[in-house]
């Protein structure tokens, strides 16, 4: 608008001028400025319109940018949900563990109760034992040195006796020899009566004296030999003492592993009432974040406010929260039954330990009777050799010494073999528990979230295998698909073809479906007839003594004759000689076709069939004389029958065995071929 | 024709009709479907129509024959159906079946010279359903295969059971054509006779 103003302006100053030619010179300089004005506005414009669009570019470009960083914001907000969900899930999860935790607390203190007491029980009932065993041992030990003193005194004195024994026995034996000289002298020199009768009276008295002394020492000899089997049997009952106390040691000694088994099994529960301690710390913080929620410091309360905010957030994230928690809480559920069914087998077992020590404490109570009453008789033994009781009673009582030994004996083996039995038990139930622990323990853990994890990712990947198969039965499935509709497809084309056949059927039920015989479409091409009526052509033409034939040809001349009579002479003639002319040539053709036909049966099968009426007549390719051949005709029921033929007195057999046995013409035939062919290559063998 | 007047048939015209129909159809159909060349045909008018007729004297001496032997039956009530057949020259095998269902009203077989009046169809009216069919016969090339094949043809008469068969006939199978298709012309009636028209040719 203002350039045109100037413009006009321009224009008045420039017609306020002197002359037309100048006014005209200065107008066109007005213009051509005007024109350079308006030149450099459109620049201006274009300026303006490239800043413009410029600006919209940024525009764009920033209103992108914006776009994007919404669409990130949106995104993190996203996962920012995702977390607050993961974190909602988290605390339900916790929430349930803790709840689960309190319960396995509760049931582990009481079983750690249980065992406590057990283990105490048990731990008194080992310690007395060992003490027992140990005292019993001491007593046992120094009864064996007592013994073997005892032994030692009794061996001395039997050095003693039997070197007095040895001595008197010497003694014994020198006056026997003094005696025996004296009573020889004396008998040398019994010269005289007197002095001979008292030397001999004397030498009597001396010589009994001698004898019962001797008898004497004999006694004396055996009864010292027989204290000396005493002692000896004492020895050895004393020796036994000892083994068995050596026994005793080694039961010590499984004592104190069974001593050392119960500790592990302490330190074991040291172990346990440790994580007890911890579970009841995160317990304590949990608790506390409880309580902390509700503004009076209620912990039922603050359970409360907790479960109101999770079913508020449940209720907002709805089924997929849902999902994934019935999921976790299922898991943790199933671990919890498994982590059940446990304990119930560790209680289990810890009852039947339990009832086995009570019985092992029992036999202990049998066994300390038993080693009192040893104790006892050992006692009294000791006494017994104080006292210096008989031996014999001495041995009697060392015999019910060692049956008393060897029934302890065999109820310390089974009883070492209940503890041992025990120990293995104990062992056990400790790894079991030891492993129970682990697991527990690493549940408490974060890392039994990645174990779970994996899990999860093991179990997506079985799912993934088991979709795959599923897949590839799909696949299988859809190929049978296919295949069934293909097959479908068919069945429905069969059952329309089915369909169709019914109706032509029906059409035709109760009617008779007729046509003329000369159809000239058919007649008027005779070099490509088709195939149905090839074999009527071929009957007509066999007219070698076919009846039939000829009848049909005469029937039919015939009816050329009936239809001459309504024609004129000229048609009649033409069609005489058309009909003549085909009937040559049929003829020509048929013969030809059977003779092509015989040849080929006679290549083919080895037979020249001649057709005589209803008479066939085979003669054999093979055959040694031309008036070997076979006679067929049609029987009643139209098949064929052999006719009487000189040949066939020569195949009774043959005729026997194809015929009448299993009635087979082709059998015959075949054997026959076979026969003749055989003898002909004989011959020309030979 | 065989009505002097418009609203009077005899059977003996009702036959001339029918049999008059079937000459000029199967003349048709063996030109449409080329079963014979085409310049063996002429011209003729009928039906409100130019026609074409096989010149042919052995194919129609055949026509005639049947159509003569058809002529008999139609008026002793023993026809049921006409089906000319075309089938491949090499392997004998049917491809084109044209039917014709003919019901033949049985009162009027009993009493010879018997006049249906009154309620005849006037002879304009029988002209334009014969016309309708003579159309869609030409029509139904549009639809119907090419025969590549070179076919031959033959004439079947469906007739009842009790039919003495001359000596120039014989008793034929059904020629049926197998995963056929089927379609339905349209008929016409004299009253005395109904002729329905169908086609059924082999699906590819």
């Amino acid at each position: 608008m203002e350039a045109v103003k100037e413009l006009s302006e321009d224009l008045k100053e420039a017609v306020g001028g002197s002359s037309t030619s100048a006014r005209l010179f200065s107008v066109r300089a007005v213009l051509a400025e005007t024109e350079e004005r308006y030149e450099r506005e459109v620049e201006k414009r274009r300026e303006l319109e490239r800043d413009i669009r410029e600006k919209e570019d940024m525009m764009e470009k920033e209103r992108r940018e914006l776009d994007l960083k919404i669409f990130k914001l949106n995104g993190s907000a996203a996962v920012v949900e995702g977390q607050t969900r993961e974190l909602l899930e988290e605390r339900e999860s916790l929430n349930t563990r803790l709840e689960d935790r309190e319960s396995r607390i509760k049931e582990l203190e009481s079983q750690l109760r249980g065992v406590e007491n057990s283990l105490s029980t048990a731990t008194r009932d080992q310690n007395n034992r060992i003490e027992g065993s140990e005292r019993r041992r001491q007593l046992l030990q120094n009864q064996l040195a007592a013994a073997q003193e005892r032994a030692a005194n009794a061996e001395q004195l039997m050095k003693q006796m039997e070197d007095s024994r040895k001595q008197e026995i010497e003694v014994l034996e020198s006056h026997l020899k003094a005696e025996k000289e004296r009573r020889l002298g004396l008998e040398r020199r019994s010269s005289g009566e007197v002095e001979g009768r008292r030397i001999s009276s004397g030498g009597d008295e001396r010589v009994f004296e001698l004898t019962r002394r001797n008898a004497e020492l004999v006694d004396s000899n055996r009864r010292l030999e027989k204290e000396i089997d005493l002692v000896r049997d004492q020895i050895r009952a004393m020796e036994k003492h000892l083994t068995s106390g050596r026994e005793s040691t080694a039961e010590v000694a499984d004592l104190r592993a069974k001593i050392d088994a119960m500790e592990k099994i302490q330190s074991v529960e040291d172990n346990t009432k440790e994580h007890l301690d911890a579970l009841r710390r995160e317990k304590e913080a949990i608790s506390s974040i409880v309580e902390e929620l509700s503004p009076t410091g209620d912990r039922e309360e603050g359970i409360r406010i907790l479960q109101s905010i999770s079913a508020h957030k449940d209720s907002t994230f709805k089924r997929p929260v849902h999902a994934n928690k019935g999921g976790e809480v299922d898991s943790i559920l199933l671990k919890s039954s498994k982590l059940k069914s446990e304990v119930d087998s560790l209680k289990a077992k810890t009852t039947a330990l339990e009832s086995a020590l009570v019985r092992v404490g029992r036999r202990v109570k049998v066994l300390e009777r038993e080693r009192a009453a040893l104790r006892s008789i050992v006692d009294a033994y000791e006494e017994d050799m104080l006292s210096n009781e008989p031996a014999e009673r001495r041995s009697e009582r060392i015999k019910a010494l060692e049956g008393s030994l060897k029934e302890t004996e065999a109820t310390v083996k089974t009883l070492a073999e209940d503890v041992a039995r025990g120990e293995d038990r104990v062992r056990e139930l400790t790894v079991e528990l030891a492993e129970a622990q682990a697991r527990r323990f690493s549940e408490n853990q974060e890392s039994s979230v990645i174990e779970m994890l994996r899990s999860k990712v093991l179990e997506a990947v079985k799912e993934r295998d088991q979709l795959s198969e599923k897949l590839t039965k799909l696949s299988n499935v859809q190929s049978l698909e296919k295949e069934t509709d293909g097959l479908k497809r068919k069945v429905a084309k069969l059952e329309s073809e089915l369909l169709a056949r019914e109706k032509v059927e029906k059409e035709s039920e109760g009617s008779k479906i007729l046509h003329l015989k000369d159809n000239p479409s058919i007649l008027s091409k005779p070099e490509e007839p088709t195939s149905e009526r090839k074999r009527p052509r071929l009957e007509q033409d066999n007219t070698d003594g076919s009846s039939d034939a000829g009848a049909q040809l005469k029937k039919r001349i015939a009816d050329l004759e009936a239809e001459a009579t309504r024609l004129s002479k000229e048609e009649v003639a033409k069609a005489v000689t058309e009909a003549e002319k085909r009937a040559l040539r049929t003829r020509e053709v048929a013969r030809m076709k059977i003779e092509e036909f015989r040849l080929a049966c006679y290549n083919l099968f080895g037979y020249k069939m001649q057709v005589s009426g209803a008479k066939y007549t085979l003669s054999s390719m093979y055959a040694d004389r031309e008036e070997d051949v076979l006679c067929f005709g049609r029987n009643e029921s139209g098949g064929m029958e052999l006719l009487e033929t000189p040949y066939c007195a020569r195949l009774q057999e043959e005729l026997d065995q194809f015929l009448r046995k299993w009635n087979s013409i082709p059998a015959l035939l075949a054997h026959i071929t076979s026969d003749n062919f055989q003898k002909t290559t004989v011959f020309t063998q030979l | 024709m065989g009505s002097d007047a418009n609203t009077v048939i005899t059977l003996k015209g009702s036959v001339e009709i029918v049999r008059e129909f079937f000459g000029f159809a199967v003349n048709s159909i063996l030109f449409q479907r080329g079963i014979y060349p085409p310049e063996t045909f002429t011209r003729v008018n009928k039906y409100g129509l130019t026609m074409l007729v096989s010149t042919d004297s052995g194919l129609l001496k055949y026509i005639d024959n049947v159509m003569n032997q058809l002529s008999s039956w139609l008026a002793t009530g023993m026809v049921k159906k006409l089906v000319l057949v075309m089938m491949s020259m090499d392997s004998g095998k049917s491809l084109e079946r044209w039917g014709f269902d003919v019901q033949t009203d049985s009162n009027f077989l009993d009493g010879e010279g018997k006049r249906l009046e009154g309620e005849a169809l006037s002879d304009k009216e029988i002209m334009a359903e014969i016309q309708a069919i003579i159309r869609q016969i030409t029509a139904s090339v549009t639809f119907l295969p090419l025969l590549n094949d070179p076919c031959v043809f033959d004439l079947l008469v469906y007739a009842k059971d009790d039919v003495e068969i001359p000596i120039e006939w014989e008793e034929s199978d059904a020629k049926y054509i197998t995963n056929q298709h089927e379609v339905r012309l349209r008929s016409f009636t004299t009253k005395i006779h109904k002729v329905d028209a169908m086609v059924s040719y082999a699906a590819n």
